[in-house]
């Protein structure tokens, strides 16, 4: 489950529940795209409810985070599951893709 | 039609290999990692899961499969997997891994499998892709 609420000018905080696999990356690139569509350009993507991810999930993380830069914002993983945690840090994502502890947004 | 079995290995009857048949749709990789989950008790199963996942996942996309099977026979002190597909033919081991650590959004599935399973194996049959590889008990990568 995907689901995204502006919390003030310009930022998103989107979170994700499940499985975060090809099946799921789909809507997370759709939520995104209707965040950013709303002027969003600081997205929070909350990931600590996430069981599994694979690199499907990875990559439409990714790309979140180059869509956001690209309008001159940002993407942070909020909290992220210890799975998800455990693929960012196989594919040594952890030292490139921001993340917070707490939400600011 | 999704099947579970379980063969007996006849020169040692206390070995079992587990297996998960199913048609290629990527709505059943939910059930896919709960059998890995009970099939690997003695590692760090969702390792399994994700390597797996990310060969069933390409040979339904790229490979064109319609019919995939994981097999999962325990040994001694590892696991020996297998995943079997009849798509195109495709050799995981002849394809370089791409760097990690960049912010591209593909090709990591191949690297992950390179760097956390072991003794990768190929094998192309009867027009199936068989792709072997070996988890180690207790292991974390």
């Amino acid at each position: 489950m995907t689901k995204w609420q502006m919390t003030s000018q310009g930022s998103v905080s989107c979170v994700v529940e499940g499985r975060l696999d090809v099946h799921q990356a789909s809507q997370l690139r759709t939520g995104l795209a209707e965040a950013r569509s709303q002027g969003a350009t600081e997205i929070e993507l909350d990931l600590s409810k996430v069981d599994f991810m694979d690199s499907a999930g990875l990559a439409a993380v990714v790309s979140g985070l180059k869509q956001a830069r690209s309008a001159g914002g940002e993407l942070y993983l909020v909290n992220p599951s210890s799975q998800v945690r455990r693929i960012l840090e196989l594919t040594l994502l952890d030292k490139v893709i921001p993340q917070r502890e707490e939400a600011k947004v | 039609m999704i099947s579970a079995f379980r063969y007996f290995n006849i020169k040692e009857p206390s070995l079992k290999t587990l297996s998960f048949a199913f048609p290629a749709d990527s709505a059943h990789l939910e059930l896919l990692g709960c059998f890995i989950e009970r099939a690997c008790l003695e590692t760090e199963s969702a390792l399994v899961e994700l390597v797996v996942d990310e060969l069933v996942v390409n040979a339904i996309q790229h490979g064109a499969a319609n019919r995939l099977e994981v097999q999962i026979e325990p040994e001694a002190n590892s696991y020996q997997v297998w995943v079997l597909d009849n798509g195109k033919a495709f050799n995981p081991i002849t394809h370089a891994p791409k760097p990690m650590g960049e912010l591209r959004e593909g090709g990591y599935g191949l690297a992950i499998l390179h760097k956390v399973a072991h003794d990768l194996q190929y094998q192309r049959q009867d027009g199936w892709n068989r792709i072997g590889m070996r988890f180690n008990k207790g292991e974390t990568q």
